[in-house]
């Protein structure tokens, strides 16, 4: 285990007991439990891990956290590999697999990196600018230049592992578990709240873990394991690590990712890899923390220039030195304490350079009474070294840019421009960031939903400061929430360290030919951002999109307030006045197979199921999707085609007799003493004078005159109907009628209660039918006297009770039976056994189509929402003497009532062979050249196996009068057009005395 | 995703309503309304800017249609009732 | 009777699966079998005469308030909705719910419609059954916002369903449309794994209303 050669021998908050192997482009190394993947790649002398995006530039681990811009690995192999995942994110397991991106052949020698001797020829809006000749070019060039600027690859198998969401409540959200965010938890957790804290580490405590001094510091380790320990005392405080709230969406609901398997070889077995939290909570408190700056000059995007925060953390948390001779640039306090850790375990601090004139701080005082040499009034001016820092030139700030300034060798730069607070969910929620001058930084501003924010994310830096935040906003917000007196508990009287002013350095100048970058993910440079500037995208949104700055998987989390600080000095105007580009979910990237969670392959969506789904599945139905519902499309017997297995079906019914599941036609009771004048109002036709024990076909329109929908309606009582609707429309109807009673006339004394679910149906037809319906039923007539022909009767079959009707669809004498569900499969089985002597055939969705177009029956296919009722060859049936009912005073529009409007007609091809399709265009002369006038469509088509040809109904302009004419059918997609005769709609049985034979 | 009150179930997630458009129309009088006036009732919309008074449909919940006052901007519920009761500061029907 | 057949038939299996807690399984999953349910639908606003009724038919007066469910000797009568009650008892030979109830409320100005073939009822115990239900129901299911009686219509994935809050274990029953119990009976099963899941033979959860 001694190939660490940067571990630090004591220390940290790793678990040394514990070594974990791992590989890194195929090269082993051992890390310890505890660490992060960068913080292992450091402890190993790994510092080159990954190439840039645009110019391919050497780069290595440059933060601790979220906001890294350069390290990021794809993780795992094959079906598991995740590309763009951030090094220091990422907790180490034994079996750990990563490999550098955006690299070819190898990390080391990349052939991309040519891009860097054309560097100053690809400028901002370079592609732009380049490839946009000749017209479309773009779309050629794209392919290759998304090669060479590419971020990782993606697994091309499915993914192995499951997700899942889950709703959550809670009283108090906070966001964050540092000190400031479990001070929050602990004062909203002793009201009695229901408190969810999530961070996003795996570990509590945030700062606390990564800083020498509170590590060190009694006091600060007690309340933290005395808070914990409270905390976990609180039956109504969840903990959530390992979670992420990376969106703030209306009314307070914030999303939460959990990494529930992450940071293991693979999820253990039944869990989740992630699963996606909404949670609602009527108070958040946001304690996100603060987000170190880079400072701008030239080179500083090499491997080793680091954030000083991050130099801390690993030399604290994860004990690892992460140089040898370090220089500090900042330009403020904070990054003393980097220069005071490095020290204290023995790494050679060369100076701390500091373009401020001096500071009074404390840490200052404390770096300079350690003997380290700290150089005011100066800068950085560039990083040299060619895979990694070698050596800095420091120079004094006035002189930057004109003169060489003394090179100082160092392996490490730890830079510090100062602290953003992390506002990407402050802003989401709606609030807006205000300018903060002192800090240099946006903090939040006034709040739009239920938020607060607290500790570093609220712009208070010292320790005592996020306690003291925290308590109170979790006091406030439990008690906005209804819990507590909203009084925090006593904060700690810690003394506070004094701290001088920072001094704000957007940019060193550096020499023309060098490159200070600004967003490391993006390449995007100072000079872009100037040139943007020039070139007139002064607005901070056109200069985000332009320069692309900010626009990488880090969404710009360490660039973001140095950009806009640019394109100030360039527009000679305040920060504040630039603005802020907006803040969009997702704070982190997040894995979409967590936003699908569960509803993947058999749970994308429900299948609903009828009371006889079983029985066809053994009968070896071909199923056919019917919005949720699977229904049988037909049952192909063995050596049968589908397609023969149609045509047997419809013959069947049409001489002998049939079986079909309608179960999920639409069902609806609707009761009461007004009952009858409902459904005058809600159909165009009459339905108060039906007689009890009678069914009638009822035609519904919308309020604009279009038919909605269709179906019989049948009088059960004096005070009862039962509607049905089509399939398609059963939830809508019901939300109609909903609307009409509750709305509209909620002085009728109705109530409309779906009872689809109650009933499986079937629908018995064919000439044989009777025959076998007097076998099955019992205690029922069902002779033609005793159940005419849109009768209703009840009885039983299989000793159970059921509905029977005579209605059609099929244009056969017909009966449709309804049972209570749970009888559905008994009474559909007796009525195939008392079928077998009459060569019952059960038939499907396909046949049922072809029987009802040989009918000229409509269907969803004809009723497709631009269809009257008069359109349909219905119009007879609109009972315009009622005064009212939804639809009747649209209905003498002129474009209703035109006559050339297309009216249903019947096709038949000339040739009486070629099949026609739905979809197809009738147009009357097949040789005019495009375009042609579309005169009428085919809706619906079948081959007639009764008439022996193929038949069409469709919708054709003056179509009533124009039976006889022939036409042609174009479906320009199968490059076909067919010569057709229009006819009467009924093809078969004009006179309807089949439904009596 | 809004959180709806529901006059009678409490406050509701969003996936459990379905929209039902503007609750300040009032279906004409058959018996003595225009043309214009059904026109109007069928095609016209105001689509303004800031509180706006619409229907809900509790579908997944108790099944009433309801009215909320929403602002169109900024996706804040000031009031909820049942369908016929008057939204607080509106009122009633005549 | 006729024996009914339910919607899971030969999909809800007795037996443990999953990987369970150390004290046994997270969740135990039913179906509650040979149930009659019936709803009653109050006509207008003034329901006073519709509660009298109800209690008249099944002995059990309606909760005064919304989203509440009463119980007493085996029947419960569930709040579904403005003016409108679920009626659920055990099934009893030579005794009609529904028929009792039209008669109770012959005069009242309500709808009796029999619901009892409508709908799968399952019932979900054990210490993780919150957990289990949260991954598919936007509803708050707390003790504190969802107390023992509570009942609500809300949603499970992308079905429909009535969930009562039936003791403080906690259990819940969930009333399903029927052709969608097939399908939420998959998902319960798979969502429920993580915690450990015993599947429970219909004959456990009778009488337990």
């Amino acid at each position: 285990m001694s190939a660490q050669p940067f571990r630090l021998p004591a220390g940290g908050r790793i678990d040394r007991s514990r070594p974990l192997a791992f590989r890194f482009d195929g090269k082993p190394y051992t890390g310890f439990a505890g660490d992060s993947l960068a913080a292992a790649l450091l402890a190993n002398g790994v510092r080159l891990v990954g190439r840039s995006f645009k110019y391919h530039r050497p780069r290595g681990i440059f933060s601790a956290g979220p906001e890294e811009p350069n390290a990021l690995v794809r993780l795992r192999r094959e079906a598991r590999a995740e590309p763009n995942t951030r090094a220091t994110m990422i907790e180490l397991f034994d079996g750990l697999e990563a490999e550098s991106q955006n690299r070819w052949p190898s990390l080391g020698f990349d052939l991309g990196a040519t891009a860097s001797l054309f560097a100053p020829l690809l400028p901002a809006g370079f592609y732009y600018k380049t490839f946009m000749a000749p017209r479309r070019g773009w779309m050629f060039y794209e392919r290759f230049i998304r090669a060479a600027a590419g971020m990782g690859r993606a697994a091309e198998a499915p993914d192995p592992d499951h997700y899942e969401k889950r709703h959550a409540h809670c009283d108090v959200l906070v966001v964050g578990g540092g000190p400031a965010g479990l001070a929050a938890a602990l004062a909203a957790g002793r009201t009695g709240a229901r408190v969810l804290l999530v961070e996003e580490r795996a570990e509590l405590g945030g700062a606390l873990r990564r800083e020498a001094a509170a590590i060190s510091d009694a006091p600060a380790a007690e309340w933290l394991a005395a808070t914990l320990a409270e905390l976990a005392s609180l039956s109504e405080v969840r903990l959530l690590r390992r979670a992420t709230a990376f969106g703030y969406y209306d009314h307070n609901l914030v999303a939460v990712l959990e990494r529930v398997a992450d940071h293991l070889p693979e999820p253990p077995p039944h869990r989740a890899r992630q699963v996606l939290w909404q949670v609602r909570a009527p108070q958040v408190v946001l304690a996100t923390g603060a987000i170190e700056r880079p400072l701008v000059f030239a080179g500083n995007d090499r491997p080793q220039v680091m954030l000083a925060s991050a130099a801390r953390a690993y030399l604290n948390e994860f004990a690892v030195a992460p140089g040898t001779r370090a220089v500090v640039f900042t330009n403020n306090d904070s990054a003393y304490a980097t220069a005071l850790d490095l020290r204290r375990v023995g790494i050679r601090v060369t100076a701390v350079v500091d373009p401020r004139e001096g500071s009074g701080g404390d840490l200052p005082r404390r770096a300079r009474e350690a003997g380290i040499e700290c150089r005011f009034g100066h800068a950085v001016l560039a990083a040299r070294g060619r895979s990694r820092v070698s050596a800095v030139e420091v120079a004094s700030l006035g002189t930057a840019g004109h003169e060489h300034g003394d090179n100082l060798d160092c392996d490490l730069l730890c830079v510090s421009g100062g602290w953003s607070p992390t506002l990407h969910l402050h802003c989401q929620s709606g609030g807006r960031p205000e300018w903060n001058e002192a800090l240099a930084a946006f903090v939040p501003g006034r709040s739009k939903q239920a938020e607060r924010s607290a500790g570093a994310a609220a712009g208070a830096f010292a320790l005592v400061d996020c306690i003291a935040g925290g308590l109170r906003a979790g006091a406030e917000a439990a008690q906005a929430a209804g819990f507590g007196t909203g009084v925090a508990p006593p904060a700690p009287d810690w003394p506070r360290e004094s701290a001088a002013p920072l001094r704000p350095l957007w940019s060193v100048p550096a020499r023309r030919w060098l490159k200070s970058f600004v967003d490391l993910q993006d390449d995007v440079t100072a000079g872009d951002i100037g040139l943007a500037a020039r070139e007139g995208f002064v607005s901070v949104e056109h200069l985000k999109r332009y320069t692309t700055l900010g626009m990488g998987t880090d969404q710009g989390k360490t660039s973001n307030v140095n950009g806009l600080a640019l394109l100030a000095e360039k527009r000679g105007e305040a920060i504040p006045a630039v603005g802020v580009t907006t803040f969009r979910p997702p704070y982190t990237p997040v894995a979409i197979g967590s936003f699908a969670g569960r509803e993947t392959g058999r749970h994308f969506e429900p299948i609903r199921r009828t009371a006889m789904h079983e029985w066809h599945e053994s009968a070896g139905a071909a199923w056919i999707e019917a919005g949720l519902w699977l229904r049988p499309s037909c049952y192909p017997r063995s050596g049968e085609s589908e397609r023969e297995a149609i045509r047997r079906e419809a013959v069947a019914v049409r001489q002998g007799v049939g079986l079909v599941d309608v179960s999920t036609l639409g069902k609806i009771d609707i009761a009461g003493p007004d009952a009858a004048a409902f459904l005058d109002r809600v159909y165009a036709n009459i339905f108060s004078n039906l007689p009890v024990g009678r069914a009638r076909y009822g035609l519904m329109l919308r309020e604009d005159g279009i038919v909605f929908d269709d179906g019989t309606t049948s009088r059960l009582a004096e005070q009862r109907f039962l509607m049905t609707t089509t399939t398609a429309n059963a939830v809508r109807v019901m939300q109609h009628l909903e609307f009409l009673l509750q709305t509209v006339w909620p002085e009728l004394r109705v109530a409309a209660t779906s009872v689809t679910e109650q009933w499986a149906a079937m629908a018995l037809a064919g000439p044989k039918s009777r025959d076998v319906l007097a076998r099955a039923a019992e205690g029922v007539d069902v002779s033609d006297a005793g159940l005419p022909h849109m009768g209703v009767r009840d009885g039983r079959i299989a000793g159970v009770p059921v509905r029977i009707f005579r209605i059609s669809f099929s244009g056969e004498r017909a009966y449709e039976i309804n049972v209570p569900a749970d009888w559905g499969l008994r009474v559909w089985t007796a009525l195939l056994d008392a079928g077998r002597e009459s060569g019952i055939v059960p038939y499907g969705m396909e046949a049922m189509g072809i029987l009802r177009i040989e009918k000229g029956h409509v269907a969803g296919a004809e009723l497709d929402g631009t269809t009257t009722a008069a359109d349909l060859g219905l119009g007879r049936l609109v009972a315009m003497k009622k005064p009212d009912f939804i639809g009747r005073h649209m209905l003498a529009r002129p474009a209703l009532a035109d006559p050339r409007r297309p009216r249903l007609v019947g096709f038949v091809p000339v040739d009486g062979a070629t099949r026609l399709r739905a979809g197809a265009q009738i147009v009357a002369d097949s040789r005019v050249p495009p375009p042609v006038p579309m005169i009428g469509r085919i809706t619906s088509a079948a081959d007639s196996p009764t008439l022996g040809h193929p038949i069409a109904l469709g919708f054709l302009e003056a179509g009533a009068s124009r039976h006889g004419e022939t036409l042609h059918a174009l479906f320009p997609l199968a490059d076909q057009w067919v010569p057709v005769r229009v006819v009467d709609p009924v093809f078969y049985d004009r006179a309807g005395e089949r439904l009596h034979g | 995703m809004l959180l709806i009150p529901c006059p009678f179930c409490g406050p509701r997630d969003q996936i459990e309503f379905t929209y039902g458009g503007d609750a300040t129309l009032t279906r004409p009088d058959p018996a003595t309304a225009s043309e214009e006036a059904w026109a109007a009732y069928v095609y016209l919309r105001d689509n303004p800017k800031g509180p706006h008074s619409e229907y809900w449909h509790h579908h997944a919940g108790c099944r009433a249609w309801i009215k909320v006052r929403r602002d169109t901007l900024t996706h804040e519920i000031s009031a909820s009732a049942a369908a016929t009761a008057p939204l607080a500061g509106e009122a009633g029907k005549p | 009777m006729v024996e009914r057949r339910s919607a899971l038939e030969g999909a809800a299996r007795p037996g443990d699966f999953g990987t369970p807690a150390a004290g046994g399984p997270g969740v135990i999953l039913g179906e509650r079998r040979s149930l009659a349910i019936v709803q009653v639908a109050a006509l207008g606003e003034r329901d006073a005469a519709v509660r009298g009724g109800i209690a008249a038919g099944c002995g059990v007066a309606p909760a005064a308030e919304a989203s509440r469910a009463a119980r007493g000797g085996g029947t419960a009568v569930l709040w579904s909705g403005p003016g409108r009650w679920l009626v659920v008892a055990a099934e009893q030979p030579g005794s009609d719910l529904a028929a009792r109830l039209e008669a109770a409320l012959a005069t009242a100005p309500a709808v009796v419609t029999d619901l009892g073939h409508a709908r799968t009822v399952l019932r979900v115990s054990g210490p993780s059954a919150r957990d289990l239900l949260a991954k598919g129901c936007p509803l708050d299911l707390h003790l504190r916002t969802f107390p023992v009686d509570a009942c609500a219509h809300s949603l499970l994935g992308h079905a429909g369903t009535l969930i009562h809050a039936v003791d403080a274990v906690p259990s819940f029953d969930l009333y399903l449309a029927r052709s969608y119990a097939r399908s939420a009976w998959e998902w319960i099963e798979e969502s429920a794994a993580e915690y450990g899941c015993r599947v429970v033979a219909p004959a456990d959860l009778t009488g337990s209303g």
